[in-house]
């Protein structure tokens, strides 16, 4: 038998980690490869990297705010699988992955009303008793159709005007002219052929759209198109009854609004999904839709594409092209398959929050575990880039940039405790590095190619020498640095890169020292988005307030993580050690412009009695006693702003250009990463499903992945040979 | 008015259609002013051929190109080209008929456990003549139904099976079964499935079970909307209940019967395609929806068998269409919907016959006229300019300059005045070389061997030209294909995503193309005493064509004329690595890698279709001394026609699975002076052929115009006026 090939995972973010953790869950593994991750920096974790600040009370500081939906089944399992793995031993903290992850089921939107007066939308997802990770498949898409009309038929039973209830009942309400032509001879025929009374009720048209998608899900072998048809017809009818009923009743209603609002998404994207044939089909030729012009396609008004839910889902992916909130752009396809999931599919909760730091709940333990099974890691080292073979068939050699040296030649230890919890730092432990003491005060960012650090090393891995293979789990954005020969290769990659866009995004944090209710914030502790631009989204992570080491009598009362898109600058070529501090100046003036607009709806009592546009300094947390604004200056603020950090948005008709792992047209190299083709935008989920494809491409491990999707339309040869087939040859 | 000064960028079919449609409206001359921009010394495009001095003025082509009965639109310009233009006292080829003859044989190659087997196929002459009236085709429905007539056919031509009955169901039990005894035209909501149909259909043979299905369909209401499901299902449990017997019968002979095995191909095939046009909704849908499958995937789906697919009327299609992205024979790929509704308008639709033979070039039979006619009518050709550039205005919508290469100074000093084309024989007919003579460079570009039409040439031009609009043109008809916008439309392709799309998600083949010209006549090598077209044999030049009939059209002396003449083509692997423009010997290292393929190629696979071609010591390989030319064996085969086109413009282009929704359409380009043409546009086929290039030249000449024109089978989408 021959040598273990040797695979190179370039970059540790999700999809990397997620690649490695399945290449080495196959039993065998050891006997066909051996693998090493590649990692600029100090940490793991890519966009999901966090750091325990030693001088601010070991908090938190996050790339961004990051909820987990209850449908990243793949995403779970692994993590159940890992913490499994770990064993951590009896009164340590967060010892199982239901300590490491918390429902939030209680959700709000922000519905502005009038120009800049908002008021808040609750919602609250019912929870349920299923587990997020336990294997079981996502409904087919009938499935999905019968939830979705189910759900209307439900809505119109509570539907908060109780006279519009009632008169959807009543016999022969509707106008008959608004039936289509063959609805108004079954009105007749009806009762002889199918024994059913038709009453011409718009309420009999919904139950019996209800009905006929019931009957569709378990009978695949008949012929549904004229059913569904028919459910196209009942829905219209009805909802056109509903329209023509009651407009200003419900415009005036809140209560009546807000249902509406969601009974009219419900039905317009049922029939979409009908008409644009998702039902036999699937979710791929919406892609070179925008998701709110092909719902205007399918009927839905100004005022419902104006809504809150429609915002709150564009912010969920921050779908806004280049960054600019005036441009919101996401694929239909993507974004109807990933949102059917996220709302009919999930399972416990709608979302799960992190119960710490991502860094501490995902890759601290992810990295735990790999050690221990034997995977080489090598911190400090920064692709620099990819060259090719003479015949252009493989990757030849992969340049690496190493940052720093290690004292005595020992292997960088890259965790920190915290409170008995495995955290990672957010600056490296200078300690284990050589010169460490003088280059801590050069500020320098080692997840930073722009800054002005030099390597101690430039390495040159060679194929066969020191890499057979080559996971490359580093984000697109980075690819015109690292990728130049694959990118005049090939116009595929070309395209790629020029199509799938990685956008800045803006993340604050914000340490209270009195709690929410203090603060004026009267709902449950929520998850907050479709507000005010930019920076629309909020959590209450005050859940993390244990975990972090808060000088006794200091400890904050209640942490707010905001994060939203910001607009997008392309980054420079080569070293500019500026770029970075302009860029966190700009998100910290983003940043106060935007608190000053819009805490108060928030936190009423966090602004000046009488002055919403002032911010009260006092009730930040800062234990070094700062006055006024500069205890802002004791928050946590950032501009994502490195290639890699940016956020992979879904922009319509893009879908097409993206690769999937094994198809990068070279022999050895393999992809992972949200940005590949997985049917799902940019998430953990995501990334994780792009690294299990990883594993599967060199070792056909996993053997199934849950909501994988079964084709690509626009799929490239595969390139890649496993190294060991699924029958272990 | 003023006129309209429209820049024709390119001089392919998908261009001259657009012209050719213009000037033929009354008031052309009072409102536009044409002017066509070729790079190179010809027209035609993928279609362009030229006769070669050298060796008796032979003709070389870009590929074997022939023509489909349907080409209706197609024919039809064709047609008005033939009638208008008078083509001189000499003419050899005076009319379409002349210029356009049936061919009506085709052979299939099998590969069955091993060996070659040809499965001819001689399509009946069909009523109508293409380019005619009233020859639009069915809808999906009616498509269902010539298919149903088609399979009761083969199982009737089958000696499997005994013949037709003559009653209307074929079994009189089963007909009563379907209709309930009913022979009145109106259904009834008392349906098949109710009369319990299914359970007794395996007592019938299968030829009654395909009869029965057809009948019936035939007997529904022409509009599927009123059909019931139960119908629908009856039909499909007819045909699986028909497929399942003949399974049973003969499954294990299916490698070793052809009759039966053919008969499977197109019982098996055909029932997956209507299985799923029925139950994918296609027959309400449209094409067009299911072109997001890859259509092995959809067949598959449907439950076509893997030995089917994999089979040779499959493989036919695929290679028929070039269905290679850059040439990867182990990745065919064409969208479902395409593959269908081509294949269907191939051998449901056709006039007269399946395929028409060019007698001659086909930059002689189509472009000569065309340019002939289209000169006399005031159109000016300025030849040897190369588009480099379009460029936009400041709001990114309207193009605003055009920026092109002026290749050549013309000897009489007028750029517009190059003389095309030389009469040979009474056809008016291009050369394979510009005429050296009437260029001021014209001795430097013959003694480098440049070669004008290749982006790859050595060359730069003599002077760069710079349109500008509302002083060198108005409007722009863009007719070169999205393979060249990366290096021509780089400021488009940034400024609107759909024209990105197009561009980059359109993909394409490149191809190649060997034409022998052979000593000895078709029974001395074996080859069909019929002409024929043949194809699905083996890669990469997997089509050839006995092409003997144009001897005649070439300056061959009595005695030394070839007796043979045969094309062959397919697509061609992309190189690892395709280099920059400035990389000058790159089409040179790609025509010697044709040669070498060819070289093996004829070694090993001549002797299944000519089998008196081989040499004693290999009856499988090609004795090159059979080669008219000079010297023998390998000179010989060097003398032949060997061409690769890998430029971006003769690039292919596919109908791969999701791109005909990012086509766009000819007035829908995004910049408001700007129309497109090309077989690559969107038309209601949206496949790479003649045809569709002329339905998207039409399409375009009504974007221009605001006009309508007559066109077969037109897309929707395309209104003009509204």
């Amino acid at each position: 038998m021959s040598d273990p090939a040797k695979i190179a995972i370039l970059g540790g973010g999700v999809a990397s980690m997620s690649a490695a953790y399945y290449l080495t869950s196959r039993p065998d593994w050891k006997e066909h490869y051996e693998v090493t991750v590649y990692q600029m920096g100090w940490r793991l974790g890519g966009k999901g990297a966090s750091g325990r600040n030693a001088n601010l009370g070991q908090r938190i500081e996050e790339h961004g705010l990051h909820v987990w939906g209850g449908f990243y089944e793949n995403a779970f399992a692994m993590m159940r699988a890992c913490y499994g793995e770990l064993e951590r031993p009896e009164g340590a903290p967060i010892r199982s992955w239901r300590e490491a992850f918390l429902k939030q089921s209680f959700v709000v939107w922000e519905e502005e009303v009038e120009e800049g007066k908002w008021e808040h939308w609750p919602i609250d997802f019912p929870e349920n008793s299923d587990e997020p990770g336990d294997g079981t498949e996502f409904p087919s898409v009938w499935a999905y159709l019968e939830m979705l009309v189910g759900w209307i038929l439900n809505a119109m039973r509570q539907f908060p005007l109780i006279a519009l209830r009632d008169r959807s009942r009543a016999p022969e309400t509707s106008d008959r002219s608004i039936l289509p032509d063959w609805l108004r001879d079954v009105a007749t025929a009806t009762t002889r052929v199918w024994g059913k009374v038709f009453d011409g009720s718009p309420f009999w048209m919904l139950r019996e759209a209800a009905e006929l998608t019931s009957t569709l899900v378990t009978e695949t072998e008949r012929n549904r198109s004229s059913d569904m048809y028919k459910i196209l017809d009942y829905l219209k009818s009805f909802m056109s009854w509903l329209e023509a009923e009651a407009e200003e009743e419900i415009w005036q209603h809140t209560e009546a609004r807000r249902a509406y609002i969601l009974m009219a998404l419900g039905a317009t994207v049922a029939r979409g999904m009908i008409v644009d044939g998702v039902l036999t089909d699937g979710f791929f030729a919406l892609d070179d839709y925008d998701l709110k012009e092909w719902l205007q396609r399918h009927g839905a008004s100004e005022k419902v594409l104006d809504s809150a839910p429609v915002w709150a889902y564009y912010d969920y992916f921050f779908a806004y092209e280049d960054g600019n909130t005036d441009t919101p752009r996401m694929s239909a396809g993507m974004g109807l398959n990933h949102l059917l999931r996220l709302v009919l599919a999930y399972k416990g909760s709608i979302f799960w929050k992190m119960a710490s730091g991502m860094g501490d709940i995902v890759f601290a333990p992810m990295y735990q575990v790999l050690r221990a099974r034997g995977v080489n890691f090598e911190f400090f080292h920064m692709v620099e880039g990819l060259e090719l073979s003479d015949d252009y068939k493989w990757v030849e050699r992969v340049k690496v940039a190493r940052q720093v040296a290690i004292k005595e030649g020992k292997h960088y230890d890259p965790l920190v405790v915290v409170k008995d919890l495995p955290c990672w730092p957010s600056a490296p432990d200078w300690d284990q590095i050589v010169g460490g003491d003088i280059l801590e005060t050069k500020g320098y960012n080692y997840e930073d190619r722009f800054s002005d650090w030099t390597p101690v090393e430039e390495r040159t891995l060679e194929r066969g020498t020191d890499f057979d293979y080559a996971i490359l789990g580093i984000s697109i954005g980075e690819f015109p640095y690292i990728a130049k020969e694959l990118i005049e290769n090939d116009q595929d990659w070309d395209i790629m890169v020029k199509e799938i866009q990685a956008i800045q995004t803006i993340a604050l944090q914000l340490w209270f020292n009195q709690d929410k209710k203090d603060l004026g914030w009267e709902l449950p502790t929520t998850v907050m988005t479709a507000y005010a631009q930019p920076i629309e989204t909020w959590l209450d992570a005050s859940a993390v307030i244990p975990r972090e080491d808060w000088p006794a009598g200091k400890e904050p009362k209640n942490i707010a993580y905001y994060c939203g898109p910001l607009a997008t600058e392309p980054p420079p070529e080569g070293k500019d050690p500026n770029y970075g501090k302009e860029q966190d100046a700009r998100a910290k003036q983003v940043a106060l412009d935007w608190l000053s607009k819009n805490l108060h709806h928030l936190f009423p009592d966090a602004t000046q009695a009488g002055d919403p546009s002032t911010i009260d300094w006092s009730k930040l947390l800062d234990i070094d006693g700062g006055t006024g604004e500069e205890r802002f200056d004791a928050q946590y603020w950032r501009s994502n702003y490195t290639p890699t950090e940016r956020y992979v948005i879904s922009r319509p008709g893009t879908n097409r250009f993206r690769m999937t792992s094994n198809t990068s047209g070279y022999g050895n190299l393999v992809l992972a990463g949200d940005w590949l083709y997985t049917g799902l935008g940019g998430s953990v989920e995501g990334a994780v499903m792009s690294g299990m494809t990883a594993s599967q491409a060199l070792a056909s491990y996993p053997e199934k992945i849950v909501g994988g999707l079964e084709r690509n339309p626009w799929q490239r040869p595969t390139s890649v040979d496993p190294i060991v087939g699924a029958d272990g040859e | 008015m003023a006129k309209k000064k429209i820049a024709v960028l390119g001089g392919g079919t998908g261009s001259l259609a657009a012209v050719w449609a213009l000037t033929t409206l009354p008031d052309w001359e009072e409102k536009w002013d044409f002017t066509v921009y070729q790079v190179g010394w010809r027209l035609g495009g993928k279609g362009a051929s030229g006769r070669n001095a050298e060796y008796h003025q032979r003709i070389e082509e870009h590929g074997l190109h022939v023509w489909a009965g349907f080409y209706d639109n197609a024919f039809r310009v064709m047609r008005e080209v033939y009638g208008a233009w008078e083509p001189g006292p000499n003419a050899t080829i005076k009319t379409w008929r002349d210029a356009f003859k049936p061919q009506n044989d085709v052979v299939v190659e099998e590969f069955i456990d091993g060996q070659w087997i040809h499965w001819p196929l001689e399509w009946p002459p069909r009523p109508g003549e293409p380019g005619g009236d009233g020859n639009d085709p069915p809808d999906i429905w009616g498509y269902l139904l010539r298919l149903l007539d088609w399979i009761v056919d083969a199982f009737g031509n089958s000696p499997l099976y005994p013949d037709l009955a003559d009653a209307r169901g074929g079994e009189p039990a089963l007909w009563k079964a379907l209709t309930g005894g009913d022979d009145d035209d109106s259904v009834t909501p008392d349906t098949p499935e109710k009369r319990g149909l299914p359970g007794f259909l395996s007592k019938f043979s299968p030829i009654h079970l395909v009869q029965a299905a057809r009948d019936f369909s035939s007997w529904l209401h022409d509009d599927p909307r009123d059909h019931f499901r139960a119908d629908h299902m009856a039909i499909i449990k007819m045909l699986e209940q028909a497929l399942d017997t003949l399974r049973d019968e003969f499954d294990e002979e299916l490698d070793t019967r052809d009759d039966a095995r053919r008969l499977y191909y197109i019982l098996d095939m055909g029932l997956g395609t209507i299985k799923g046009l029925i139950l994918d909704g296609v027959i309400f849908r449209g094409w067009d929806a299911i072109d997001i499958w890859e259509w092995k995937e959809w067949m598959r789906r449907w439950g076509v068998s893997d030995y089917t697919i994999e089979g040779v009327a499959v493989r036919g299609l695929y290679d028929y269409i070039f269905g290679f992205p850059d040439g990867d024979f182990d990745f065919p790929r064409v969208g479902a919907g395409t593959a269908i509704h081509g294949a269907f308008r191939l051998v449901f639709t056709y006039k007269e016959a399946l395929f028409f033979y060019m007698q001659a070039g086909m930059g002689d039979i189509v472009f000569s006229p065309l340019y002939k006619e289209l000169s006399r009518r005031g159109v000016k050709f300025k030849f040897f300019h190369k588009v480099e550039n379009l460029g936009l205005n400041a709001d990114k919508d309207t193009i605003e300059t055009i920026a092109i290469q002026r290749q050549v100074d013309l000897k009489s000093g007028d750029p517009a005045s190059y003389d095309a084309v030389e009469e040979i024989k009474g056809v008016w007919s291009w050369p394979s070389v510009p005429f050296y003579d009437q260029i001021v460079q014209g001795e430097q570009l013959k003694a480098d061997n440049i070669n004008l039409e290749s982006n790859w040439a050595d060359w730069d031009g003599v002077e760069d030209l710079t349109l500008q609009r509302g002083v060198d043109f108005d409007d722009v008809i863009l007719g070169i294909p999205p393979t060249s916008f990366r290096y021509i439309a780089p400021e488009l392709i940034d400024a609107n995503d759909r024209f990105a799309r197009m561009t980059y998600g359109i993909k394409s083949c490149s191809t190649q193309a060997v034409q022998l010209w052979i000593d000895e006549d078709a029974a001395t090598i074996g080859a069909p005493l019929e002409p024929v077209v043949a194809t699905a044999y083996v890669d990469p030049i997997n089509t050839w064509a006995d092409m003997s009939h144009l001897i005649e059209r070439e300056t061959w002396g009595a005695d030394e004329a070839p007796k043979f003449v045969a094309y062959f083509c397919g697509p061609m692997t992309d190189a690892d690595h395709i280099p920059g423009f400035d990389d000058h010997t790159f089409p040179e290292r790609e025509l010697e890698r044709c040669k070498d393929m060819a070289r093996d190629w004829f070694q090993s696979n001549t002797g299944h279709i000519f089998e008196k071609a081989g040499t004693q010591a290999d009856p499988a390989a090609l004795d090159l001394n059979l080669l008219h030319g000079e010297g023998d064996g390998e000179e010989k085969l060097m003398q032949q026609y060997f061409r690769v086109n890998i430029d971006p413009s003769e690039r292919y282009i596919l109908s791969v699975p999701g791109s005909t929704a990012i086509r766009l359409k000819a007035h829908e380009t995004g910049f408001d002076n700007l129309y497109i043409t090309g077989d690559w546009a969107y038309t209601s086929l949206s496949a790479g052929c003649i045809e569709c290039a002329v339905m998207a030249g039409l399409h375009c000449a009504e974007a221009v115009s605001g006009e309508r024109f007559p066109i077969t089978d037109r897309a929707p989408g395309y209104e003009p006026g509204q």
